[in-house]
């Protein structure tokens, strides 16, 4: 390998001819594999880039389908897992096993709802054993599997006790629990602490939405709460209601 | 991503995106599609005639950049540019090996307007530096070298599309980029 000289005349017409993209593919793959091989020819090649690049302005932008993101994302879910498979790392914390799946605003609820009612339900094992059979509960699972929060919604409907399942953090955002039922928008039924269970009144109106098949999805929001009214920040765990 | 950009300058924050989308900062990277996935998506839908074909190169882009962005190197080229390369490529890639549809339709090159002559003073942006040095070259090679950039065109295509034999078309194009390289790098 050659790092000191310059490329040739007839190489650099080469990677011109490269950079422009001209070239039939047998020539294409040559010159690649010399590429591979030799970090001059990569510098120069991307000299001619730069020099070229001024045009990539003159290409009209045009905004991608929304299901482009949906897709690649899954596809890097891929990614990352076989990645981590081919290089296992030291066991990491919850909160790393939460940013790997932080993805979420693009692919937005209609890709949680897909998820979640795929989502096996793992009821509390610790549920009171005279519960009433009316009783709502889900596991909040992050896309990997992990448990986020366990949500209880009262036999009355009337409020619902939310409980991390770790510590964690999140990173200076707050986690907003939703709920969705049916094709209605996501309802917000508040906000949850990072540290510890919490009590959320259940509005009136939401009440007879709170239903066996339901979904509650968590999502990363502003401090103080989504600002729209509805999730604007990756929803990172989901899961459906359930009877115990 | 909104019309015409001089933003090969970055005022974004794109170059930080893509660094830290080269420590695998997933949020990073969605910000990151955020910003740039229209511009990208314009390369594809302009290189590739079909959506479809355009969608997957898109897709196939990003999984790219995810994968190399810790090679990116912020002295060496400008975020953007090194983006917009991986996009072309990928569809060049598409373009020589799949069964995509590529650009047939004849090119005119009698109808291609005169470049507008810039004031060498006023070259202070790459972009007018290299449509200085488009607008000294032959009308010929000036267009067939824009539309093998915009329509990923072989040698061959361009003769095709042109008319033009094969060994007219490799000189005019050779010439056309060995003028730039002189008028560039003066």
């Amino acid at each position: 390998m050659n790092t000191t000289e310059l490329p040739s005349e007839e190489d650099d017409l080469l990677l011109a001819e490269y950079a422009l993209g001209v070239l039939e593919q047998p020539e294409r793959e040559a010159l690649q594999a010399r590429l591979d091989a030799q970090l001059q020819l990569r510098l120069r090649l991307e000299q001619w880039h730069e020099h070229l690049a001024p045009m990539l302005q003159d290409f009209p932008a045009h905004t991608p389908p929304e299901y482009v993101w949906a897709r690649l994302r899954q596809s890097l879910g891929q990614d990352i897992t076989a990645r981590r498979h081919a290089a296992p790392e030291p066991t990491t914390g919850f909160w790393d096993s939460l940013q790997v799946w932080r993805w979420g605003t693009f692919g937005g609820l209609a890709a949680a709802l897909v998820m979640a009612v795929m989502l096996v339900v793992t009821s509390p094992v610790d549920g009171p054993v005279d519960a009433p059979a009316s009783m709502l509960s889900t596991s909040l699972q992050l896309e990997n599997g992990e448990i986020f929060y366990t949500a209880t919604v009262d036999a009355d409907r009337r409020s619902l006790v939310v409980i991390p399942a770790a510590d964690f953090q999140l990173d200076g955002r707050q986690a907003e629990l939703w709920l969705i039922a049916g094709d209605n928008p996501p309802q917000s039924l508040g906000l949850l602490p990072a540290d510890g269970a919490v009590r959320l009144p259940i509005p009136d109106d939401l009440r007879a939405l709170a239903n066996a098949n339901s979904v509650f999805a968590v999502s990363l929001e502003p401090q103080g709460g989504s600002p729209t009214g509805l999730p604007t920040g990756p929803v990172v765990a989901q899961g459906v209601l359930a009877d115990i | 991503m909104t019309g015409q950009m001089d933003d090969l300058q970055d005022p974004q924050g794109i170059g930080a995106l893509l660094l830290a989308t080269g420590k695998q900062d997933q949020q990073a990277f969605e910000q990151l599609y955020r910003l740039t996935s229209a511009r990208l998506f314009g390369i594809c839908k302009r290189m590739l005639v079909q959506s479809s074909d355009a969608e997957d190169a898109l897709q196939e882009v990003f999984l790219t950049v995810w994968r190399k962005a810790s090679q990116y190197d912020a002295e060496r080229g400008k975020p953007l540019t090194w983006l917009g390369t991986i996009a072309r490529t990928r569809c060049i890639d598409r373009l020589r090996t799949g069964a995509v549809e590529r650009h047939t339709d004849p090119v005119d090159l009698d109808a291609l307007a005169e470049p507008e002559k810039l004031d060498p003073v006023e070259f202070a942006s790459d972009q007018q530096r290299l449509d200085n040095c488009l607008s000294n070259l032959q009308n010929q090679q000036r267009s067939v070298i824009r539309t093998a950039f915009f329509d990923g065109c072989t040698y061959q295509d361009l003769a095709a599309r042109t008319g033009v034999p094969l060994g007219t078309m490799k000189s005019w194009i050779r010439r056309g980029l060995m003028s730039l390289k002189a008028c560039l790098e003066q």
